[in-house]
């Protein structure tokens, strides 16, 4: 009784003397869906780390921010953090996160694509590791396409022919081409003409051009002409495109295939009369990327671990398995040589998938490294909406944004 | 006074005051702290780590000079000019919810039914029925009342008074059920006698219910501006102040520039002065309903 007695002091004591290491991990919106997946790859990192305990939680992504920020300000960050691409930027230049070139190896860092590791560096450092990518494709009713006399075998290829096409289906359905999500990221509609936004040193605005106000005339005046939904200029575009396709009032969902899922599980008679082309492209040939990032987090007690973590995370194996369960991409250039982005099987979910595979060679990474970056953008936003509602001309709402973009950048 | 009774009144007094402590540190904790934090805030220049400049009175400098602060100011006064005299209907209601009539208790569960509902969820289903194919727009087109489907949300005409109606959907329950409360209250014979007297059912409403309601109606207003001038949830959900800050109030443009442009100590100056704002009011609303009711009756 005392031997034994005097074994498990002993081993309270040594687990007392040898704490785990304790990490924690936040993720954005994958909560149910991908639950099990999440708690997999939690489970799999401690097998392989038994000193390590992985505290995962989930926070929907409309609120991450403003938690993040509250964690920061009471000392108690999480270790890990999911973000995308413009947070991490944003929240690298307020100095909340820490650069993964001093935490991880070079040989796991060479193994994501180059131009994804650029798109969350500053200042010559890597601010997060990109996790999964998303890639645009254009899922088109084909009922709508055959009422308007169009022929489904030929989606458009260009905005131009989805404006085309937009004015066609408006004029003999009465339903909506397209619910463009220009308005997302107002700076859009001016790279996939492949007019720039800010001059090459970033001190300067660089819309304030005829050919921009040429550009943006030309979206307004399909608004005001009523081809494109009302509804654009309240926000939340992705959300709306969605719904308004799986109600059968839109005609092309130009989006990310994790929003076709959607129309799949909500809507199936709508996916059955759906096909899949190549998401449009501009003058410039040219589309922007989106993908999410791991971020480890100032503050965190145990950086180097959290670090390893998020590597692991989003290493080879695991984001192949991520991206099998849901229609996202990997981050990792091995990782999509897998004959699973490559195989067709003929249905419209592979078809899906293997258009936005092939989307993903002309996606660039569009950075704007920039202070009160946000701010900046929804200045544009707001001189965007203004020249749709007509409440501006296109050339003196860009020249008056301009002006305020200049004094801020010139005051930094 | 003798020594025992004075030892029970110190005694009562420590007690009174060992009662009143718990509220009054989670009040210092949660109220105080907070208001005297965001005071203190509004005169620096933050970064998310919580580093601050002290800047003196900069932030509140620009702030006036800041059309769009100006814009949300105004758009918060419209939304107090026009929810809280409007939430006034809900008296019609209550006396109708008051009167013998078959199934007063079901319309009283309906009228209330908004108000439990989380404002997320209404805003949400307001969102759905304002679509530009929504419920409101097929019934209006198919009546012929509009010719083209009506921007709800999207029109910087309109949008602020469709959010307005939402506010005052929510919350007309929620003030009837006070009123009912006040008229239940009233003395049947304040009311007999004013019919003998001869005075018409409209003279009765005027001359005796109201003036008797006049604590309800001054409690009522008060939470009405307080909540108009607050306002929050139903916007974020529907515009997020837009299109082009058409329904930007004060509380979106705090929440903008903190939580969105992360500049805590400018928004904590437009906290304050609007803090100051809704204080103002609520002083007023004290001045303007502060007679009345059964009391002032009874002397």
């Amino acid at each position: 009784m005392r031997k034994a007695l005097l074994v498990l002091l002993i081993l309270a004591l040594a687990i007392s003397l040898f704490p785990k290491t304790k990490i924690t991990f936040w993720t954005m919106s994958l909560k149910p869906r991908f639950t099990d997946f999440v708690e997999s790859l939690v489970s799999d990192y401690e097998s392989l780390h038994p000193d390590v305990d992985v505290v995962w939680e989930d926070v929907p992504w409309d609120v991450l921010i403003q938690k993040l920020m509250a964690a920061v300000a009471a000392g108690d960050p999480p270790d890990v953090v999911n973000l995308n691409m413009s947070w991490s930027l944003d929240l690298a230049a307020q100095g909340v996160l820490l650069p993964v070139n001093d935490l991880l190896p070079k040989k796991v860092l060479d193994q994501y694509f180059t131009s994804m590791l650029d798109g969350i560096s500053t200042g010559g450092k890597i601010y997060g590791l990109p996790w999964y990518s998303a890639a645009d494709v254009n899922f088109y009713n084909v009922e709508i396409f055959k009422k308007a006399g169009l022929d489904p075998k030929y989606p458009p290829r260009t905005w131009d022919e989805v404006l085309a096409y937009s004015v066609i289906i408006k004029e003999k359905t009465g339903k909506y081409g397209v619910l463009p999500t220009i308005l997302q990221d107002p700076q859009v509609m001016f790279e996939w003409d492949g007019l720039p936004i800010l001059s090459s040193d970033k001190k300067k605005a660089a819309f304030d051009t005829l050919e921009h106000a040429q550009v943006l005339n030309k979206w307004a005046t399909m608004y005001k002409l009523g081809y494109l939904p009302k509804e654009l200029v309240e926000g939340g575009e992705w959300t709306k495109a969605t719904e308004l396709y799986q109600s059968g009032e839109l005609a092309m969902l130009i989006t990310g295939p994790q929003f076709v899922d959607r129309v799949r599980d909500n809507a199936p008679d709508v996916y059955k009369i759906s096909d899949v082309g190549p998401v449009p492209l501009g003058r410039s040939q040219r589309y922007g990327g989106w993908y999410s990032t791991l971020n480890i987090v100032k503050g965190s007690r145990n950086p180097e671990v959290a670090a390893d973590f998020a590597a692991f995370v989003s290493n080879e194996a695991n984001e192949l398995k991520f991206c099998k369960i849901a229609t996202i991409f990997p981050t990792r250039k091995k990782a999509l040589e897998d004959p699973f982005f490559s195989k067709d099987d003929g249905t419209l979910e592979t078809k899906t998938r293997l258009t936005a595979v092939n989307a993903l060679k002309s996606v660039t990474v569009f950075k704007y490294d920039i202070p009160n970056r946000q701010e900046l953008f929804d200045k544009l936003k707001e001189a965007v909406i203004s020249v749709f509602l007509g409440e501006n001309d296109a050339y003196e709402a860009l020249k008056e944004c301009a002006q305020y973009w200049n004094e801020v950048l010139g005051s930094q | 006074m003798g020594n025992y009774h004075k030892k029970l009144k110190l005694k009562q007094t420590l007690l009174a005051y060992l009662f009143l402590l718990v509220p009054l540190v989670v009040m210092i904790v949660f109220i105080y702290y907070p208001i005297g934090f965001g005071v203190a805030l509004s005169t620096l220049k933050t970064n998310l780590l919580g580093e601050g400049k002290f800047v003196g009175l900069e932030n509140f400098k620009k702030l006036f000079s800041d059309k769009y602060f100006w814009n949300a100011f105004f758009n918060s006064l419209i939304y107090l000019l026009v929810v809280p005299p409007l939430q006034l209907a809900s008296i019609i209601l209550a006396v109708l919810v008051n009167a013998q009539i078959r199934g007063k208790h079901f319309l009283r569960l309906l009228m209330f039914l908004p108000v439990v509902t989380p404002v997320s969820i209404v805003a949400l289903t307001w969102r759905w029925i304002f679509r530009e194919h929504g419920v409101l727009n097929y019934l209006l087109l198919g009546t012929g009342l509009v010719g083209e489907p009506v921007g709800f949300l999207s029109d910087p005409n309109i949008a602020l008074f469709s959010i307005m109606f939402v506010t005052m959907w929510k919350g007309l329950g929620y003030y009837m059920m006070i009123y009912l409360a006040g008229l239940q209250g009233i003395p049947q014979d304040y009311i007999d006698a004013a019919r003998i007297d001869g005075a018409k059912r409209w003279q009765v409403f005027f001359k005796v219910t109201i003036p008797l309601l006049k604590p309800y109606i001054f409690f009522c207003s008060v939470m009405s501006s307080i909540a108009a001038l607050n306002v929050f949830g139903e916007i974020y959900a529907m515009t997020r102040g837009g299109p082009n800050h058409a329904t930007e109030t004060i509380p979106m443009f705090v929440y903008n520039n903190a939580f969105r442009y992360f500049k805590f100590g400018y928004s904590s100056a437009a906290a304050t002065i609007f803090s100051l704002v809704v204080f103002a009011f609520t002083l007023l609303n004290f001045r303007i309903f502060k007679e009345g009711g059964v009391q002032s009756y009874n002397g």
